[in-house]
């Protein structure tokens, strides 16, 4: 985050500081920003206009909390770094006499110019002589700099969403910015910069406002606005800030007996609801505890910022844990935890009411209601998508070999996977979709398997997100996904490079990282082309004959992406084995992975070899080929040879790829054709003056080099390391 | 004890030093003070206005049958309008806090975002809910747009509710037990009516009847807004019945009987309606004609 220049210290160098006060900024902003992974947004645009502006630092440092942004740099010099330019005049020969005297053109040139002739160099431009003159740069006192560079950034700091508040710019504009900012501080080492931005002064001055409490100070140099702000309770450094509020609330947690509810989300929060951190925690009535842990905590995290305690059998205890902002003494933090406590105790009656409220009706009476809640426009109502669902499920069943008691709990969470939309918790905590499917199931008799289905099947939520644990809930998740890339595709909506509003790509690689962590064995192929079928009413005429090729390669760029994830496995293998295929995609992954452990050894080599000469003379190729070499058509005893060879390996090579082992298959391959092609190429003039001869030859070699590549991989696509 | 009328009181008393005109509840049923004219028209235009009110609000769906301590289908909302939105909006808002006798040091006030819609107003505004020891007590919102149209200058809009704030100020859990005035408990005014109306927002309202006067008040509202050679729009009226479809909407949503496809639409056309008023009080604004 930092960079750092080590650079000797200079007295005319000193820090700068920038702190823009605001009223509270949104604090999910604040959280992406500084939370995303990759460089701080803020930080690379003050460096960038540091550069603009050819202002120098030792480090560069950007703090937030809910009322300010902080931009600290370190060692910033007392003007602005040199520039020179050189500024193209006229070619030499009109400036200068043949005996090299300066004309008097040249001399006027360099007097409007403010130059003297000892600015001048000579460079060749295009051949030819020019005279050029060095220019320097004005270099602008670093006050004076400063304006410029706090304004840019005032205007020009990456936000989603700005409002406008009432404050002009100088032209008229309106400065907007997330929330108002009301005060601006500038610093250069002790010296304030002064200046006006609308009709806010930019000096030394600082607010505090905790408490409710706002007062203004001014500050002396950069060094005592740290202290002062610290000496305050206020944690500048969010990262300091978001580790401190952890330890505090695990310190809490722990001694009332548990552990806190990780909810990192949260976390990031609240780490930008408080400047100045407290921290409280109370106990809420246990009659509560018949909600699931997912309302409870949801509850408590969506509609108080609080979390919630576990025990140590991982259930939650009747516990919640607040942070606060601002200081407060026990007997304060006593009145206050009582208050958080009795608000909870609303809350969650709430939550019960709902609960109350949603069992009346059951999943399956929800589910007529389905046809008012469009799935995707064009492509049916939530109902139809849940008759889809249950059709996938009874023509798959097979595909997917699902025991007998797990087709019917799977038939029966296909029906009623999506009633709980319909439901009233959901419709206030929509997060809980398919958790609250989950708990209405359990609550009216379904079968766990059924429950835990439904649960699941929305899983994985995020690309962090954990998978489904079991058989049944991955199959209904690769169906439900399915049924949405496929009718995505078939509706147009596919994504482009840059936007996927229906999020297809986590959907396919879902599907993949799902069947390859469950290792389920089933044809990509048939189960989008079912998927396809089952949507046949909705997909345009247009998208129906390309639909499954379409499809096809989408997957492989996912399936090729998830299994390069880690750099573990050379990309040009991965790409070598999906060219022969990739429909059952766990077999895939195995035979990846049972290539990889080969791929050092000679045979591997001389495999890939043999099938990239065989390529390469093949490619010369256009004509029709017979389906089979004829040996009554060999002239060349080596021709014999390499089909007697053929003959006699294909049916151990065929038999190594069904048993699974493509290192032994290979090593057959390689020790079958590797010398004697090697030979063959040598002695044997392939593309020969006879069409029935040649033809002949091309098809002996198109099936020595099938018999791999068909079947294993194209080794064709391995980058061979060339040779010592 | 202050009580909730003296709430009320010292908050009318707080703003009209600071310069508001203090108005009247506007005597229609309306969602939030929010689609009171004197926030819906008064946040228009360029001139300075500055206005406090209570206004009652329903929203059907909000309901609890009386059993819930901080949610009910009908309570009181304060409304403040200040335009220009003045630079201290933030500590003007505080000290009102302070004026009812809250006691600031003593609680975790917080300014937690949100970025504020009312989507049959086409309104939108940033800005937080203000919350007192993790209770929203107030929504405090910068307007950036009413009725689809940008405005400048920018309202800040103060909404108060009440009861939670009187809840802190009485030490009560429950807002049906709050003392309404020596002797009166809110819950002695409002309890009865609450239950009966949770029957029938939820039970028992006529839906087809009121599915017809959303038709008819729609009908009526774009009739008052058509302008013909010898009708000038009747702009004050037509929002009467945009704010009437508004609440016959809310009814049949709080019934369950408008299905999420038909949500968005009858949203739509409250809207189109609300969009329609403003579009003409502002040209008729600019012809210089009445307020």
């Amino acid at each position: 985050m930092t960079t750092k220049i080590r650079r000797a210290r200079n007295d005319a160098e000193a820090d700068v500081l920038f702190e823009i006060g605001t009223e509270e900024l949104p604090a999910t902003n604040l959280a992406d920003l500084f939370e995303s992974a990759g460089e701080n947004l803020l930080e690379a645009r003050i460096k960038k206009i540091l550069e603009e502006h050819r202002l120098s630092y030792g480090e560069c440092k950007v703090f937030a909390t809910p009322r300010r942004l902080v931009f600290w740099l370190t060692s910033v010099p007392a003007a602005q770094a040199a520039k020179e330019q050189l500024i193209k005049l006229l070619p030499k020969e009109e400036a200068y006499s043949a005996d090299g005297k300066p004309q008097e053109k040249l001399l006027v040139i360099l007097q409007k110019r403010g130059a003297s002739i000892s600015d001048v160099r000579l460079s060749d431009l295009g051949g030819k002589p020019y005279v050029f003159i060095k220019k320097k740069e004005p270099q602008a006192p670093v006050t004076q700099v400063l304006p410029e560079v706090f304004k840019t950034l005032l205007k020009t700091l990456p936000f989603p969403k700005k409002m406008k508040w009432g404050i002009r710019w100088e032209d008229g504009s309106d400065f907007s910015f997330p929330r108002p900012v009301r005060n601006l501080l500038c610093l250069y080492g002790n010296k304030p910069i002064r200046f006006k931005v609308g009709t806010l002064h930019v000096s030394n001055r600082t607010v505090i406002f905790l408490k409710s409490d706002r007062k203004s100070y001014a500050v002396k140099d950069v060094p005592s606005y740290f202290k002062f702000l610290k000496a305050k309770g206020i944690i500048l450094d969010p990262k300091k800030r978001k580790k401190k509020i952890k330890e505090e609330l695990e310190k809490l947690a722990s001694l009332l007996g548990g552990r806190l509810y990780d909810d990192p989300f949260l976390l990031n929060e609240v780490c930008f609801l408080a400047e100045s951190p407290d921290y409280v925690s109370a106990p809420f009535d246990k009659e509560f505890l018949k909600l699931p842990l997912e309302v409870l905590t949801v509850s408590m995290a969506r509609q108080q910022r609080i979390f919630g305690l576990l025990n140590k059998k991982d259930e939650v205890s009747p516990y919640f844990l607040a942070v606060l902002d601002g200081r407060a003494t026990a007997q304060e933090k006593k009145l206050i935890s009582r208050n958080y406590g009795s608000i909870l105790h609303a809350k969650l009656k709430d939550s019960l009411f709902f609960y109350k409220e949603d069992t009346k009706v059951s999943l399956e009476k929800k589910r007529e209601d389905l046809k008012g809640l469009i799935f995707l426009k064009g492509a049916g109502s939530m109902l139809d998508k849940s008759h889809r669902l249950v059709n996938l499920v009874k023509q798959l069943k097979d595909e997917f070999c699902l025991p007998k008691e797990t087709q019917d709990s799977l038939e029966r969470a296909a029906a009623l996977c999506k009633s709980d939309l319909l439901t009233q918790m959901v419709g206030e905590f929509p997060e809980l979709q398919g958790v609250m499917g989950r708990c209405y199931a359990r609550d009216s008799g379904e079968t766990e398997e059924t429950a835990l289905s439904i649960g699941e099947h929305y899983l994985p939520r995020t690309v962090q997100d954990r998978l489904p644990k079991t058989l049944a809930p991955s199959v209904l998740s690769i169906l439900d996904k399915c049924d949405l890339v496929v009718a995505c595709f078939g509706l147009g909506l596919e994504p482009s490079s840059s936007f996927d509003p229906y999020g297809l790509r986590r959907s396919a690689s879902a599907i993949i990282k799902i069947t390859l962590k469950q290792r389920i064995h089933f044809s990509l192929g048939r189960v989008l082309e079912t998927a396809k079928k089952e949507l046949s009413p909705f997909i345009l005429k247009d998208k129906e004959p390309q639909l499954i090729p379409r499809l096809g390669d989408f997957f492989k760029d996912r399936f090729k992406a998830v299994l390069s994830e880690g750099g573990h496995t050379r990309e040009d293998l991965i790409e070598a084995v999906l060219a022969s295929g990739f429909d059952t995609l766990h077999a895939t992954r195995v035979k990846l992975h049972n290539l990889s452990t080969v791929i050092h050894q000679a045979s591997f080599t001389e495999a890939a070899k043999v099938v990239e000469r065989t390529v390469n003379i093949l490619k010369g190729s256009k004509e029709p080929l017979p389906d089979r070499a004829d040996p009554s058509l060999f002239t060349e005893e080596l021709e014999r040879q390499v089909y007697a060879e053929y003959e006699r390996t294909r049916d151990s090579i065929l038999e190594a790829v069904r048993s699974g082992d493509y290192a032994f298959a290979t090593s057959l391959y390689a020790k079958a054709f590797f010398d004697i092609l090697g030979r063959f190429f040598e002695k044997v003039f392939v593309y020969a003056e006879d069409v029935n001869i040649r033809r002949n030859r091309l098809a002996l070699l198109t099936a020595v080099k099938n018999l791999y590549t068909e079947k294993i991989a194209d080794l064709s696509k391995i980058r061979l390391s060339p040779p010592v | 004890m202050i009580y909730f009328q003296d709430l009320i009181a010292k908050l009318s008393e707080y703003w009209a030093k600071k310069g508001c005109a203090i108005l009247q509840p506007y005597d229609m049923e309306m969602g939030a003070g929010t689609f009171h004219p004197a926030t819906f028209f008064g946040s228009l235009g360029k001139e300075p206005w500055n206005v406090a009110y209570v206004q009652p609000t329903r929203r059907p769906t909000d309901g609890r049958y009386g059993e819930n301590p901080l949610r009910t289908q009908h309570y009181y909302q304060y409304q403040v309008i200040l335009k220009p939105s003045p630079d201290k909006a933030q500590d003007l808002y505080l000290d009102s806090l302070r004026a009812v006798g809250l006691d600031l040091k003593k609680h975790d006030v917080r300014f937690v975002q949100d970025d504020w819609e009312s989507p049959t107003l086409g309104a939108s505004g940033l800005g937080w809910e203000v919350w007192m020891d993790s209770l929203e007590i107030t929504q405090f919102t910068y307007f950036q747009q009413m009725a689809g149209v940008s405005l400048e200058p920018i309202s800040c809009e103060i909404t108060y509710g009440l009861e939670r704030i009187a809840m802190f100020l009485q030490g009560k859990h429950d807002l049906f037990e709050l003392e309404w005035s020596k002797g009166l408990k809110y819950g002695d005014l409002r309890k009865g009516h609450e239950v009966e109306y949770c029957h029938y927002n939820f039970d028992q309202s006529d839906t087809d009847m009121l599915k017809r006067l959303f038709e008819i008040y729609e009908k009526e509202a774009m009739r008052l807004l058509e302008e013909t050679p010898t009708h000038k729009p009747l702009i004050f009226p037509a929002y009467e019945y945009t704010l009437k479809a508004s609440h016959v909407f809310n009814m049949l949503d709080a019934r369950g009987v408008v299905s999420v496809n038909e949500r968005p639409t009858y949203i739509a056309r409250v809207r189109n309606l609300a969009k329609r008023c403003a579009q003409s009080y502002i040209d008729v604004s600019l012809r210089g004609g009445t307020k």
